[in-house]
């Protein structure tokens, strides 16, 4: 498996180590590779959108000319995870002009739902298909607000969904890359595995 | 601030969560700004954060003045302007700019060796304060370098 980790900015090692996990809990030889230009998204397998800044991170994608190809990375049907800012930057509508949403994953989002940093939290989080509660890290975090059809909600906190799965993509207001759970990983690029519990 | 209510485990201000806020900054660039427009200059040319500072420090120290923290009339000016984050500089072992500039809902405090040391003994730890704002400890100053004249 090929994995691209769109490196522009924000906790890029993290997601790289964390794929890295979970392709070696399936015994699946992983090839991780960093991408800040274009050309490189077409040869990848997977992809994983970090946490960031997302207006930061959507102007780079835009003028380095990957955010077309992460567009037809999805269209393809190929895997995609995205947590925090990679949420906001896949959606339809971040309600925002200063991001230019993707449009892969079809939710709105409301940035910094969840409050500034003094107001981020980690918390068990139950989602769907995980028999056990998620250990999720919410920081200055997104929620979801409108779901369109064909989206499925994974987690919810207080109403608001965090965890959706659109088509190939599932994309999470929180950041499983934190901490050492692959089980969202999974749900995104082995998801007929067993190892999901 | 939403009421989170039906999570189990809540919790607030911890070390994952401080860290993994720092992690978000990675590969970005954090602009010193002393006002609302240069906050809102920053973000349209793609910071990921803003550092609010009084005046530049260097320049304070300069003149004989003592380099605090930012105006906190100013610091919610910024917060306002812009969604990104907004960090302050509190001078070194100066718990009560550090506790200040997190009431004002600053993200992230530096404790900084720029601005003038209130104190040549102590640095904050995230165990005293403050409780959720990240911290970047300062650099302990040496007590050579005059800082106990400008104690406060």
């Amino acid at each position: 498996m090929k994995a691209g980790v769109i490196a522009v900015q924000g906790d890029v090692a993290e997601h790289a180590e964390a794929v890295r996990r979970a392709a070696a809990a399936h015994d699946e030889p992983a090839e991780v590779v960093t991408i800040r230009d274009s050309g490189i998204v077409p040869d990848c397998d997977v992809l994983l959108m970090p946490g960031g800044e997302s207006t930061t991170i959507s102007r780079l994608i835009g003028r380095e000319g990957i955010a077309e190809e992460i567009r037809n990375h999805v269209r393809a049907g190929k895997p995609v995870l995205a947590t925090c800012a990679g949420l906001i930057v896949c959606s339809r509508d971040a309600k925002d002009d200063r991001v230019d949403a993707l449009g892969v994953v079809d939710v709105s989002v409301d940035r910094n739902a969840f409050g500034r940093q003094k107001d981020s939290f980690e918390a068990k989080v139950p989602v769907a298909e995980l028999e056990e509660p998620f250990h999720a890290v919410f920081i200055r975090a997104p929620a979801i607000d409108d779901v369109g059809d064909g989206v499925e909600t994974l987690a919810t906190v207080d109403g608001r969904p965090v965890a959706v799965r659109d088509g190939p993509v599932v994309a999470t207001s929180f950041h499983p890359e934190l901490t050492e759970d692959s089980r969202l990983h999974d749900l995104a690029f082995f998801p007929d595995s067993r190892v999901i519990a | 601030m939403p009421e989170v209510t039906d999570l189990e485990e809540l919790r607030q201000g911890t070390e994952l969560v401080k860290r993994g806020f720092a992690r978000m900054q990675k590969g970005g660039v954090i602009m010193d700004v002393v006002d609302r427009e240069q906050a809102r200059i920053a973000e349209d040319a793609g910071a990921v954060a803003v550092m609010v500072l009084e005046n530049v420090p260097a320049d304070i120290r300069k003149r004989g003045g003592v380099a605090r923290m930012p105006d906190p009339e100013r610091v919610p000016e910024v917060i306002d302007e812009v969604s990104i984050p907004v960090m302050g500089k509190s001078r070194i072992g100066h718990r009560k700019e550090a506790e200040i500039l997190e009431a004002l809902g600053v993200d992230m405090i530096d404790e900084s060796e720029v601005l003038t040391p209130a104190t040549t003994r102590t640095t904050l730890t995230s165990a005293t304060s403050p409780r959720r704002s990240c911290v970047a400890p300062g650099t302990s100053p040496k007590p050579s370098d005059g800082s106990a004249r400008a104690r406060p």
